[in-house]
């Protein structure tokens, strides 16, 4: 089933909604993977 | 043209039970997430009231010890992790795209799985309860060395956590991503409604603290199956670390369980005193300060495991602190009732509540702050006391004040006015009774985390016990109501409530499947 | 200058408390059944100058509590009377004003400042361990506190005295109210004198357990591998109980901690008599020479009810699913070595024994294990063995 927002556009300025999504969320991703990583690394003896 | 389109593809969903394995609508999953929550909230509830009927009387009547450790360790792990945090899910599915005049969630599919995972979870979390050994029974903390005692059940449990926890990631990235990028044209950030604010700064949190949760349970993992030593002293590890990073997270956890409440009272209070928020921007400015000392005061929970000096002064100084933005939001409030025009529905009974009770138990956090008292207090039923004050009367309390406040919104029906005030009051009196004298237990020196205790707490042990038994039958009356108003009732009209402002109460109630997919302009 | 301020502010708030304490114990009197112990609301201010430094600071911010929840519920109560819709209220449509949000975010910050500075001075007294006229290291395992006076070379394990333990085992049938000290009572009480002041040492063998004792103001984590350092100075002489409070596993509610304080001269005198019971016991259990069947069997049956039943049963049956059957198991029929082994070492939830009982306890309980429950390995263990093991 295709998602209704799945190749829209953003209404303020018609730029790719889908892409812009899909970036941040694969920042904010990567954001908590070094924190997970991080964090054990940090104690690794 | 590309609208018409979705217009067709979304005419024709599954039906049935596919419907709700493949849907990818916000309001679907916001339903899965609620329902979700209500199951764990009994099942959860379920535990507490063994609990309590064990400590009813002195003596072990019931239960024995280790049956008793596992009920405390999975009574808070499916009520934090299975009822509120995935409530307060369910609600911003619900109502952020609504409020902020978006069509969905920003990345629906993720949506769908980050709900899914979260029966896959709970099935291999309550499942260690029929395994040799018995269920985890360390406690919800996990503390190394003792948890590592736990037997076949131990890798479920660490692999629960990591789902529980892959699963908030996910919702907090969509929640961000959807507010960021979703926002209906003049929808600027200081004009979003506060339960959007505050679940902004909640999914931050999340995607700051789950992480670090994870890589504390991996590390315990590798600690019992890889030879590894992080928290073994004899392998020139610290067990004390374990404590470190698990509050690292744990303290944040907490305010990710009471900022949407904050939130949820901000838009409850306003609508029945219709008169606008007092302090909006202190509300946000507050909110974050919040946020961030949450990071800087996790060592208040291990005051007892001696730090040096200046460590003890510091994490006192910065807990005490949070008084000030958590009062902040407290006088805002009471700011926004005066000279208002109130009535007394339901929801507002509820925020009401809220508002009187979480602040007895922040009077109690700021006692449990307090360093030296803090030595008396640490690990008594002061404390069990003061985190149910501010998680049942706080964060529960709020959720079921929304679950009120949106319902009508939700289904079309109003629900059962009187059955809903029924439902306040006999909650509000019992959870007292089950939780004040709580305070007196751990004043005179009941340690929590006790299958049995001694003859002079059992006086205020039988009245708490009662109290919970009564609160825990309350809630059967909450199931009924939400049930009888889903199945119908009387017709609500869009804007539900007299006072109510905001995007979400221009549309029709029940809302139409994909609302706002042509984005409203704002002012 | 701020300390001259905090004093001043310290017996101010002192005084307060303390008569509204006792008007709100003399309303209690009026009635007996709220009046009596069991029913008590409030923390006790013990007895050493920790304890009650703890306790006023208590009570000061529980009545600065008290003070602004009446003004803020009195606010919002006045608001839910007045301002109704139902008696004609008409919204007002004011929704800021920076300096009430200024005035409110300053006022609490200086209260709390005002709670900073005796918090600050109680802390700084209570973590002064120095100059301690002796020392105990207190050891804390699963379930119980083992106790070494390194000064006078005294030590002992203290556990939860027998009429609780019997009281306490699921559906006794034993009315916990017929047991004197229910769970707060131990087999050999820690013994310290008063007015000296006490440096105790706080570690464990297994997991983490945590010493206290309300009415000392002492609560310290006992963690395996380091060493936690606390004072106190008992001054009035009596019997003071307290728990551990730290959650350590299955009788986490069963390892009661019981402190008798006594005069100087009583205390020599009990130490004097520890040593020579010490001693005694030493010749009587010598590991080193050959037991028989009998004094092993014997002792061993001891040593089974006081450690092992709470698991294993009575019985030797278990618990199906928690704890293992020793009625009829392989390892209690089996090679003897993997007896010893599992007794010395431990496995998941069972401990680890090598630290906590004698050679010779080990040697009777395998022993025993291993001719009961209808067990018929036949063999004796010898202390010795299990030393060299
Ligand atoms: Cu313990």
């Amino acid at each position: 089933m295709t998602p209704v927002i799945a190749e829209s556009h953003d209404a303020r300025d018609g730029s790719n909604l889908r892409r812009r999504n899909l970036r941040l969320a694969v920042i904010l991703g990567i954001l908590a993977a070094a924190f997970y990583g991080g964090f054990i690394l940090m104690h690794w003896k | 043209m590309a609208h018409a389109a979705h217009h067709d593809d979304h005419a024709h969903h599954p039906t049935g039970v596919m419907r709700w394995i493949t849907t990818t609508n916000n309001k679907d999953i916001g339903t899965l997430y609620l329902s979700f929550a209500l199951l764990m909230f009994f099942i959860g509830g379920s535990m507490a009231m063994i609990i309590r009927a064990e400590l009813f009387k002195p003596g072990l009547q019931f239960v024995d010890p280790q049956f008793f450790n596992s009920m405390t360790t999975l009574h808070a792990l499916v009520m934090i992790f299975g009822a509120v945090m995935p409530a307060f899910v369910g609600l911003a599915n619900w109502m952020i795209p609504m409020m902020i005049g978006a069509p969905d969630m920003a990345l629906p599919r993720l949506n769908n799985w980050s709900f899914w995972l979260l029966p896959f979870a709970f099935t291999l979390l309550l499942s260690t309860l029929f395994m040799p050994g018995g269920a985890p029974a360390g406690g919800w903390t996990m503390y190394a060395p003792l948890v590592l005692q736990t037997g076949e059940a131990f890798p479920f449990l660490i692999f629960a956590v990591h789902i529980m926890g892959i699963s908030s990631i996910m919702g907090a990235i969509n929640i961000i991503a959807t507010v960021f990028n979703m926002r209906a044209p003049g929808m600027t950030f200081m004009k979003l409604p506060l339960f959007v604010w505050t679940w902004i700064i909640t999914a931050f949190l999340l995607i700051a603290a789950m992480p670090v949760l994870a890589g504390a349970v991996t590390m315990l993992l590798t600690d019992k199956f890889f030879g590894t030593s992080f928290f073994s002293a004899a392998g020139g590890g610290d067990p004390v670390m374990f404590q470190h990073i698990f509050w690292f997270f744990g303290h944040p956890e907490v305010y990710i369980m009471i900022l949407p409440a904050f939130g949820i009272v901000s838009a409850i209070v306003p609508t029945f005193a219709r008169k606008p928020l007092f302090g909006y921007a202190s509300m946000v400015y507050a909110t974050a300060s919040i946020a961030f000392l949450s990071f800087i005061v996790w060592a208040h929970h291990m005051f007892t495991v001696g730090m040096p000096l200046a460590g003890e002064l510091f994490f006192m100084y910065t807990t005490v602190l949070i008084a000030v933005p958590t009062g902040v939001k407290i006088f805002n409030w009471l700011a926004t009732m005066w000279r208002g025009s109130m009535t007394f529905e339901t929801p507002m009974l509820f925020a009401l509540g809220f508002i009187v009770m979480f602040t007895i138990g922040g009077f109690s956090g700021l006692m449990l702050g307090v360093t030296p008292a803090d030595f008396q207090y640490q690990d008594t039923y002061f404390v069990v006391a003061h985190f149910h004050y501010v998680l049942v009367t706080g964060a529960v309390f709020a959720i079921m004040g929304a679950t009120y406040f949106w319902l009508p919104k939700w289904t079309g029906h109003m629900y059962d006015e009187t059955l809903g005030k029924w439902h306040f009051w006999l909650s509000t009196i019992f959870v007292n009774v089950l939780f004040f004298p709580q305070h007196f237990l751990g004043l005179a020196g009941m340690p929590r985390r006790i299958p049995d205790y001694a003859v002079q707490f059992a006086d205020w042990n039988m009245v708490s016990s009662i109290g919970g038994f009564c609160f825990g039958a309350t809630q059967l009356l909450f199931l009924y109501v939400i049930v009888k108003c889903v199945r119908g009732g009387a017709k609500a009209s869009d804007r539900v409530w007299e006072g109510a402002e905001g995007l979400e109460w221009i549309l029709p109630s029940p809302p139409p499947y994909h609302s706002f997919v042509n984005p409203p302009l704002v002012k | 200058m701020s300390q001259a301020r905090g004093q001043t502010m310290g017996r101010g708030t002192r005084k307060f408390p303390r008569s509204m304490a006792q008007l709100i114990t003399a309303l209690l009197s009026l009635c007996p059944a709220i009046a009596s112990a069991d029913w008590a609301l409030n923390m006790r201010p013990g007895v050493t100058p920790n304890s009650q430094g703890i306790y006023h600071l208590h009570m000061i911010v529980l009545w600065i509590c008290v003070v602004i929840g009446v003004l803020v519920f009195g606010v919002m109560f006045y608001s839910i009377l007045h301002f109704r819709k139902s008696r004609g209220a008409r919204a007002a449509h004011f929704h800021e004003n920076t300096t009430v949000e200024i005035v409110w975010t300053l006022i609490p910050f200086v209260i709390l400042v005002c709670v900073a500075v005796p918090a600050t001075r109680t802390l700084i007294a209570m973590e002064s361990t120095g100059n301690a006229d002796m020392t105990i290291k207190a050891t804390g395992y699963q379930w119980r506190w083992h106790y070494d006076y390194l000064d006078q070379g005294v030590s002992f394990f203290s556990v939860l005295a027998e009429k609780s333990n019997e009281a306490r085992q699921p559906r006794s049938g034993i009315d916990p109210h017929t047991v004197e000290n229910y769970l707060l009572d131990v087999d050999q009480p820690l013994v310290v004198p008063v007015g000296k002041k006490v440096r105790l040492l706080t570690t464990a063998n297994d997991v983490i357990h945590a010493w206290w004792v309300p009415e000392l103001g002492v609560k310290r984590d006992a963690i395996p591998g380091f060493i936690n350092e606390s004072w106190f100075k008992v001054e009035t002489p009596g019997t003071y109980r307290g728990q551990c409070a730290e959650l350590c596993g299955k009788d986490h509610g069963f390892m009661p901690i019981v402190v008798v304080a006594k005069e100087e001269g009583e205390f020599n005198k009990w130490v004097e008599d520890k040593k020579a019971a010490a001693l005694a016991e030493a010749a009587a259990n010598d590991p080193n020479r050959e037991w028989k069947k009998e004094e092993l069997m014997a002792k061993g049956a001891e040593v089974y009810t006081k450690n092992c039943a709470v698991c294993h049963q009575a019985d030797g049956k278990g618990v199906p699913g928690n704890f293992p059957a020793l009625a009829g198991s392989e390892i209690a029929n089996g090679n003897v070595d993997d007896h010893i082994d599992r007794v010395l070492f431990g496995k998941n939830q069972m401990p680890a024994w090598k630290e906590t009982l004698s050679p010779v306890e080990i040697a009777a309980v395998i022993t025993y294990e291993r001719n009961s429950f209808g067990n018929t390995a036949g063999d004796v263990v010898q202390p010795k063995k299990v030393a060299e093991y």
